[in-house]
């Protein structure tokens, strides 16, 4: 069967006045129903301009190139009916900010139902019901009062589980959170990050988990995909990643999550130097720079994707992989 | 002690940065700088800057090239290139259209309508000129003094401004003008009356930004005369910058005096604007009969004030640009 | 509380203009003269037995024997009663002559404003959601043409091509019912309407752009609503704020350019009362007329200041 959501060559380039930007470059995604996949990067990696490409939301600067289809349709070339219903209802999204996501003028009860009585018709009466509903589900304290409230009167953990709320009343296959608890206290982040875990579980829902934190997937996805300049240079299931990173920089990345297993004293490494320059059309590998184990040719030529040796599941696209796919190149060589 | 010492710290700071300054490389010599500021300005700005100095040189130069009362009557093979009197009547029918030599057409009572617009414009943009020299003087010192003085001062400048800004504009130059009498002096003076409140507002908020930059500090910190600060460092930072609102001032005191001569309360020294397109354009049947005698001083009229809008606007965003810049 | 606050300032500020005005009329040149005009140093003996009437009259009116504060105080308590006194030039009850005139007026402003916004509110939604492109840049073009046209010569160009060149619209001020109220008061109102659909118009789709980019614009895309009520549901309210904050500070240009436009029209409104009151050198009137409108604009300022609280759900009104 095909995946649910299927991301194929897709490139995203911005036209600014100061010349085009190569947001993301040639990316291959894939999600299957119910699973959970997650997407790490640095900010200006492309994870979060690929996502508003799947959702319809870039500007019109952007020009788009390879296609996105869900449940074998073309995203961007819908049928009219189901163009009208198919974000919000199909697909949703949760964005970074609660502080900003929710419209401040307007009351939660009215941000919660408009989709539902948009979508699926439902009666205003029928539509507060459902709303109160997914408060409760979301484990809002006093979800009668907060209703009637404006968003400035929630704090930002309240509000984050409100857009959560508001992203499941038309119940979506799809789930997209877009580093849903980075401007969150640490200590609701947790709550947050098992809630979603919680909600993917009871409704069979697919789930897209975009973050800058490996740890963050690490027990919570299926498959993670790791994306630098606007490329992907590993994709594979979440154990591969983990027991055999084959890209030096999810090495990299690997190195500066905080473990509880480590011994004490052991300094996190973080990743010298600063991403890319995406107006410029890279020659080579991206991470190249940034690279310990960069050689003259990985800025000479941009590396191909291709499998780790006896996986069905784990690509990679490096000159020096790490790990099996390493040991079988210096085998060859 | 420590507080002393973070002064002096301040100041050194400050005078490396004045040194730099002066010092600048010779790749950011004021040359190419005045040229990149001309081109941002864009077209639109210079069409208007063009404009204005057509209608300005026009005014100023229109005695040369314009012949004494009844002259024109009298010599009917007079060069196309000069004015019939404003006031002499009858110089072509009524109501002619334009042709060469008098370009602009007649109006009711055959008066060359260009005559009359290019003389009425001496008084438009006087009175514009003055008011707004008025309210920059009085409005600009209250607002600088206010700024940084604080205190009572302020506060009771600050009123004054509420006070001023609580009239709808056109009935207090009503109000002024009906009690003061409708000479030239006093139509100005009004209406610079009403352009103290704005400009001082702005001088005043424009000061508390300044009075808290580093070089002010630096000067009070050196021991400075206020009055020295005043006048070498805040007088040219806050009034550059105002130079944008002289010209959108000017362009409100000329629509302001061409209403109250619309209105029949302006000067009764002589034909603005507003009196013209009021005498040509309020009788059914001389519109009818000769739309051109109201249409052309609209046109012009429309003009300059676009002009002024228009140039004041691209002024202010490329004076915004630079704050940013800084 | 914050209500409580804001008219107490208002009570300030209309006591200093009324202050003010008062003060203009009894400093500036002699108060007697500019009620009563020449008669008032005339001698004595040449005066009608009216005219001597009308000077003892207008002495206790005004309270010119008192000293000037308490003139101003029993003359501002006159004011509040709803007693402005009475024209000197034509015996008309300046009370009676602003019930006659004031609704002609209001209904003329409220007429305009309604215009205004009817057309600048789809006109800005539209240009910013096409921000950049040639409609939007085009339209700023024209509102920013329409801001520099002064409302006398505008009256004068619509009055030329809608009443005389295309005769659509009737020549004179009609009042015989609502309809034709409506209809004969079209170009005048639109001639108001103008400048504040410009001003309205630029404010507007600027912050409607700005709205736009906010993240809860783009949370309501996600949930595939669709264009039309993100633009008017989500966008449209908080944008309205800067639109709002010039509502009052527009009614001040509204007055003037009512006064144009009455004048000009032949509209028997509160805007020629006051012209016709200057040309008859009728003082008093004029003083009344003056201290009403600031009045009413300071009062509607101060009503906006508090409708903004109650729109903005985040402006706490004890702040």
């Amino acid at each position: 069967m095909a995946p649910l959501l299927e991301l194929d060559d897709v490139s995203v380039t911005f036209n600014t006045p100061k010349g085009p930007v190569y947001a993301v470059n040639n990316v291959n995604l894939s999600v299957e129903r119910g699973q959970a996949l997650g997407i790490v990067g640095e900010s200006g990696s492309g994870k979060s301009v690929t996502m508003k490409t799947v959702m319809g939301l870039l500007p019109r600067t952007a020009t788009i190139g390879g296609s996105v289809t869900y449940d074998g349709l073309d995203v961007f070339d819908l049928p009219s009916d189901r163009r009208k219903h198919f974000y919000g209802v199909d697909v949703a999204m949760i964005f970074q900010n609660p502080m900003t996501s929710l419209n401040p003028v307007k009351r939660i009860s009215a941000q919660l139902t408009e989709g539902m009585k948009y979508h699926d018709g439902l009666s205003s009466s029928a539509a507060d019901d459902k709303a109160l509903e997914l408060l409760e589900l979301v484990r809002i304290p006093d979800p009668k009062k907060r209703m009637k409230q404006y968003p400035h009167e929630l704090s930002g953990g309240m509000r984050q589980r409100v857009v959560i709320a508001m992203a499941l009343a038309n119940d979506p296959s799809l789930l997209i959170a877009d580093e849903p608890t980075t401007a969150l206290d640490v200590t609701v982040q947790r709550d947050i990050l098992d809630l979603l875990d919680q909600l993917k579980a009871e409704r069979d829902m697919a789930m897209i988990l975009i973050t800058h934190d490996l740890g963050v997937v690490k027990d919570r996805t299926d498959e993670i995909a790791v994306m630098y300049g606007g490329r992907l240079m590993e994709a594979a299931t979440t154990g591969e990643v983990f027991a055999d990173t084959a890209h030096p920089y999810t090495e990299a990345l690997q190195r500066s999550i905080p473990d509880m297993t480590m011994e004490r004293g052991t300094r996190l490494t973080p990743i010298e130097g600063s991403p890319p320059d995406l107006s410029i059309k890279p020659t080579g590998c991206p991470f190249a720079p940034r690279c310990g184990y960069a050689t003259p040719e990985c800025s000479t030529a941009i590396p191909d994707r291709m499998p780790v040796p006896g996986s069905t599941t784990h690509v990679f696209a490096c000159h020096h992989p790490r790990g099996s796919a390493g040991a079988v190149q210096e085998v060859n060589a | 002690m420590a507080e002393q010492m973070q002064a002096g710290a301040n100041i050194g700071a400050v005078t490396t940065d004045l040194g730099s300054n002066a010092l600048s490389p010779p790749d950011e010599s004021p040359i190419p700088e005045a040229k990149s500021v001309a081109r941002r300005l864009g077209l639109g700005f210079w069409l208007s800057v063009g404009w204005l100095a057509l209608v300005v040189l026009l005014a100023l130069l229109a005695p040369l090239f314009t012949l004494e009362r009844g002259e024109a009557r009298a010599n009917p093979d007079r060069s196309v290139f000069t004015l019939a009197h404003p006031e002499d009547t009858a110089v072509a029918g009524r109501l002619d259209s334009p042709e060469p030599g008098l370009w602009f057409g007649s109006d009711n009572t055959g008066r060359d309508v260009l005559s009359l617009t290019i003389w009425g414009s001496r008084i438009s943009l006087l009175v514009g000129f003055v008011a707004i020299v008025i309210g920059f003087v009085v409005g600009g010192t209250l607002g600088i003094i206010a700024g940084y003085f604080r205190g009572w001062f302020d506060t009771v400048v600050s009123f004054l401004f509420t006070i001023l800004l609580s009239f709808p504009a056109l009935i207090l130059a009503i109000l002024i003008t009906t009690l003061l009498g409708r000479t030239f002096l006093w139509i100005s003076v009004s209406l610079g009356i009403l352009a103290i409140a704005p400009v001082g507002r702005l001088a005043r908020a424009q000061t508390l930004v300044f009075a808290e930059r580093d070089f002010v500090m630096a000067a009070r910190i050196l021991g400075a005369k206020d009055s020295r600060i005043v006048l070498r460092e805040l007088l040219p930072n806050v009034v550059i910058p105002m130079s944008a609102l002289a010209l959108l001032g000017m362009g409100i005191a000329i629509v302001a005096e061409g209403t109250l001569a619309f209105l029949g309360i302006s000067t009764a020294d002589g034909l603005s604007w507003g009196k013209q397109i009021f005498e040509s354009g309020s009788r059914r049947e001389h519109l009818e009969a000769g739309p051109h005698a109201a249409l052309f001083p609209i046109g012009v009229t429309f003009l300059t004030v676009l002009a002024l809008n228009f140039a004041g606007d691209r002024l202010r965003e490329v004076f915004d640009a630079k704050e940013l810049a800084f | 509380m914050y209500i409580l606050k804001r008219l107490a300032q208002m009570a300030l500020v209309v006591l200093a203009v009324t202050f003010l005005a008062f003060a203009a009329m009894n400093l500036l040149g002699d108060p007697l003269t500019n009620i009563l005009g020449p008669i008032a140093t005339a001698d004595p003996a040449d005066l009608t037995e009216d005219q001597r009437a009308d000077l003892i009259e207008a002495r206790e009116t005004y309270y010119l024997d008192d000293p000037f504060l308490v003139r101003y105080g029993r003359w501002l308590g006159d004011m509040v009663t709803g007693d402005f006194g009475r024209s000197f030039k034509n015996d008309i009850k300046v009370s009676t002559e602003l019930a006659n005139r004031l609704p002609v007026t209001v209904f003329l402003m409220v007429y305009a404003q309604i215009i205004a916004v009817v057309i600048s509110i789809p006109w800005a939604v539209f240009a910013a959601s096409r921000a950049y492109r040639f409609v939007d840049k085009s339209s700023t073009v024209v509102s920013f043409g329409m801001l520099g046209i002064p409302v006398f010569a505008l009256v004068v160009l619509l009055f030329w091509l809608f009443v005389v060149r295309f005769q659509i619209f009737p020549l004179r001020f009609d009042d015989t019912d609502l309809g034709s109220r409506l209809w004969s008061l079209f170009i005048p109102a639109v001639s108001l309407a103008i400048p504040l659909i410009a001003t309205y118009q630029r404010l507007l789709r600027t912050d409607l752009i700005s709205t736009l980019q906010e993240d809860f614009i783009a949370v309501a895309r996600a949930k595939g609503m669709s264009d039309r009520h993100v633009l008017f549901r989500h966008a449209l309210r908080p944008s309205l704020f800067s639109m709002l904050t010039v509502f009052g500070i527009n009614t001040g240009a509204l007055i003037g350019g009512s006064i144009v436009v009455e004048q000009y029209f032949q509209i028997p409104g509160i805007g020629r009362a006051v012209i016709e009151a200057i040309i008859r050198d009728d003082f008093p009137v004029v003083l009344a007329i003056v201290v009403i409108v600031s009045v009413i604009f300071v009062v509607i300022n101060v009503l906006v200041d508090i409708l903004y609280t109650y729109l903005d759900p985040r402006v706490k009104l004890d702040g």
